[in-house]
């Protein structure tokens, strides 16, 4: 019981945050903290989720083939390989990298300012450390998450097709050709708004456990887990009820 | 005597069932420097979070020039926290500012002045302190002495009414901390308000005209200097034994 209402009492204060980081949105003040935000969680993440993108491309492509060659459907593989890396796969190896990636940045250097009392001095100064440090922080996750979510699919696609062509002899333009024209509008719709909403979630997520540290250094590591524990289940979870969602509307 | 600036009514505080502050009672006067002395977790660092809102006690007021802080959102407490200023007791600097952005960041943040202005606030600030030239430094490259003199550098910048030190000498060598109370003296005779959150005794009645010692959450004495020293309460006669035979022996 106890546990429930700590978790109810959780769940209001990351309520309350995305609140405030919903109305303190539309600010521009912070626009240099921003661009900096994006440069370390995206620039800098491209080597991850390019590899991250590639090596899921190549063993999708590699299983499903020897899959489909067993009953002569090879030439699917291109298709599959491209509506698996742009509607789920893609989004959610880049998501769950990323939450690792940047849950643990957000969470570690927030923590560390809370402990050493400088989100307090922040306050004392008169400034909103929603508005000073989360916000930057989202914007930057929610404009970066797309780009790299992209850069997974398109790694994944084109190590897809390179192993096609060399393990499995199919034609690279015949892959590629069964890659986009197999694409459907609403594949797309999917694969491009997930990143985007999973961006929002790990940035809230991670900044509001890096703000709820407490306890020393030991405190510090439990709330850097619980930001990459917990952005990696809601990314799995989010990746479920939309793609439900969609299936049902679309 | 000065009028009342900062008058807590009656102030409680409790964090999970432990009892931080209990049925505190203070007055703060216009020019004078208080000091608030104690042991280690008999509760003088949640005093300063108090006065500064950024703690919101569980009963009482308190009164800043007359008006109840307690009940005020954040975004109101923006007039109030401009007038005065904090030392935070591990300084508190923002690590990924230099020296001269940290002294200038409440200025920056609330367009007080413009650019030329804050660059000669920024000089003026590291004269006081003595640290001419370290402006371009970050604080992970200054001493812990320095890191001190920044942070009052960082609180005299924009000339607030009243500063609260949260320990500014704990830690600190007998030279830098001499330094220090040189500062805090400086201060006092330009006419600001000082709050003191000490243990350390010597440095106390240096600097300090009128005291509150607290125990357990609870004030247990107040005064000048000479009625402390003359008071028949066993805690305080035990606490200010030091000071007693450094008086009797000088």
């Amino acid at each position: 019981m106890r546990r429930f209402k700590h978790f109810l009492y959780t769940l209001q204060e990351y309520s309350i945050l995305v609140g405030s980081v919903v109305r303190n949105g539309g600010s521009i003040r912070y626009a240099r903290e921003t661009l900096e935000e994006m440069y370390l969680i995206g620039a800098q993440s491209v080597p991850l989720v390019f590899l991250g993108g590639l090596f899921i491309g190549i063993i999708l492509a590699l299983e499903v083939g020897h899959r489909f060659e067993s009953f002569g459907a090879k030439t699917l593989v291109g298709r599959t390989v491209s509506l698996g890396m742009i509607r789920e796969l893609g989004p959610v190896v880049s998501g769950l990298l990323l939450a690792a990636r940047v849950g643990a940045k957000n969470a570690s250097e927030l923590g560390a300012m809370k402990l050493s009392e400088q989100i307090d001095a922040l306050r004392a100064f008169g400034s909103n450390p929603v508005t000073t440090l989360v916000v930057p922080r989202t914007i930057a996750a929610l404009m970066i998450f797309l780009p790299l979510a992209l850069i997974a699919d398109m790694s994944g696609i084109l190590g897809g097709m390179t192993v096609a062509d060399l393990s499995l002899h199919i034609d690279r333009a015949f892959f590629w050709n069964a890659a986009v024209y197999g694409l459907q509008m609403k594949d797309l719709i999917v694969g491009f708004a997930k990143p985007v909403l999973f961006g929002f979630f790990i940035a809230t997520i991670s900044c509001f456990c890096g703000l709820s540290t407490s306890g020393g250094t030991a405190g510090l590591g439990r709330s850097t887990i619980d930001a990459v524990v917990t952005s990696s289940l809601v990314v799995l979870f989010l990746d479920f009820i939309f793609t439900k969602v969609v299936w049902e509307i679309l | 005597m000065g009028n009342p600036l900062i008058q807590l009514q009656n102030v409680s505080v409790a964090i999970n069932d432990a009892v931080i502050l209990e049925d505190i009672s203070l007055v703060f006067r216009k020019g004078e420097t208080s000091v608030i002395l104690g042991p280690s977790g008999a509760g003088k660092s949640s005093i300063l979070k108090v006065i500064l809102g950024l703690w919101k006690p569980d009963g009482g007021k308190v009164l800043i020039d007359g008006v109840d802080i307690v009940p005020l959102p954040e975004d109101a407490m923006l007039p109030f926290r401009r007038r005065m200023a904090i030392v935070f007791q591990g300084n508190a600097l923002f690590d990924s500012m230099t020296v001269s952005e940290n002294i200038a960041y409440f200025l920056r943040e609330h367009y007080l002045v413009d650019e030329n202005e804050i660059r000669s606030r920024v000089e003026e600030s590291l004269f006081i302190v003595n640290l001419e030239g370290k402006g371009r430094l970050y604080p992970e490259e200054l001493s812990n002495g320095m890191k001190k003199r920044v942070a009052i550098a960082r609180a005299v910048a924009f000339h607030p009414e009243m500063i609260l030190y949260d320990e500014p000498t704990t830690g600190l060598d007998p030279l830098n901390a001499r330094t220090i109370n040189d500062l805090i003296l400086k201060l006092q005779q330009q006419g600001t308000t000082s709050v003191i959150v000490t243990h350390l005794l010597k440095d106390a009645f240096r600097v300090g005209k009128a005291f509150f010692i607290i125990e357990n959450g609870r004030i247990v004495a107040s005064g000048s200097a000479d009625e402390m020293l003359s008071s028949t309460d066993p805690f305080v006669k035990e606490f200010l034994e030091d000071v007693k035979q450094v008086r009797l022996a000088s």
